[in-house]
């Protein structure tokens, strides 16, 4: 590593020292709902990023952490509503939510484009989530001051 | 072009880790990143010669290690004492990987801007 790698370091940006400096976000969310913390930790991150005047370019939902994406789930009423939660971030704040096209097709995630093509006779993508290729979660990594991976 | 390393700490076939990981890697040296990946703990045992995942009905990834170099990925980074620690030395791998002491990944970890963990 030695020589190449050491001319990447860049000093840190101005917004690293000041704190009221608002930063832009990329948001990386890997594991399924209410099958571990960190799903529920990524909703929260991005409340409370929103909250202290940050931006969040994309939330982008890969793996097991594409579940998310479905209407069709119906959590206790006693517990939170991850489903609905990132749905209203979505529309509140106008971020953008986008599952993993490859990750959605394996485990059942599809929109109605995708049902008439595959030839499937539902599709069950909720409103707010979008279906695209890993090439959005590399765009929002290259355009945001901080990428965070929740769940690894 | 801010720069991404790729963290892959699971093993091979027990999730989709690493062919997610894989498949994120491939899609920003595509973008043109300088990407580069790490495997640490058990994710040595990704890079670990002779599976034979097709007795277990799933699919190989060996093939996509041996074509990094299509994609220009030549930056494999490889925990020493997580390889020693799990009976393997470096002619166990598939690849030519870059052998780090533990002491040396903090700094490696510094000197990518984006770090991506699978």
């Amino acid at each position: 590593m030695a020589e190449r790698k050491r001319s990447r370091i860049r000093k840190p940006p101005k917004s690293d020292t000041d704190s009221n400096q608002p930063m832009i976000f990329a948001i990386h969310v890997i594991t399924a709902p209410y099958s571990h913390q960190s799903a529920l930790t990524a909703l929260r991150f991005c409340q409370a990023t929103l909250a202290a005047g940050h931006r969040i370019k994309r939330v982008f939902f890969s793996g097991d952490g594409v579940l998310v994406g479905t209407r069709l789930a119906v959590p206790p009423q006693d517990e939170a509503d991850l489903y609905r939660e990132w749905q209203v971030l979505a529309n509140t704040h106008q971020v953008e939510l986008v599952v993993c096209i490859s990750a959605c097709l394996r485990r059942g995630i599809i929109n109605a484009s995708e049902a008439e093509r595959y030839e499937k006779s539902s599709h069950n993508l909720a409103e707010g989530f979008l279906l695209s290729g890993l090439g959005q979660l590399v765009e929002a990594g290259l355009e945001s001051d901080r990428l965070v991976t929740f769940g690894a | 072009m801010r720069s991404t390393l790729f963290i892959n700490t699971k093993g091979p076939h027990s999730s989709q880790a690493t062919r997610e990981s894989l498949d994120a890697a491939l899609a920003s040296a595509a973008f043109g990143v300088p990407v580069g990946l790490l495997f640490l703990e058990d994710g040595v045992f990704q890079l670990k010669q002779g599976q034979q995942p097709s007795t277990a009905d799933l699919k190989r990834t060996a093939p996509i290690f041996q074509s990094l170099g299509l994609y220009e990925i030549s930056d494999v980074y490889v925990c020493e004492e997580d390889l020693h620690s799990r009976g393997l030395c470096q002619e166990d791998l598939l690849i030519d990987v870059t052998l780090l002491p533990a002491s040396q990944i903090a700094p490696l970890l510094a000197s990518y801007d984006n770090l991506l963990s699978f």
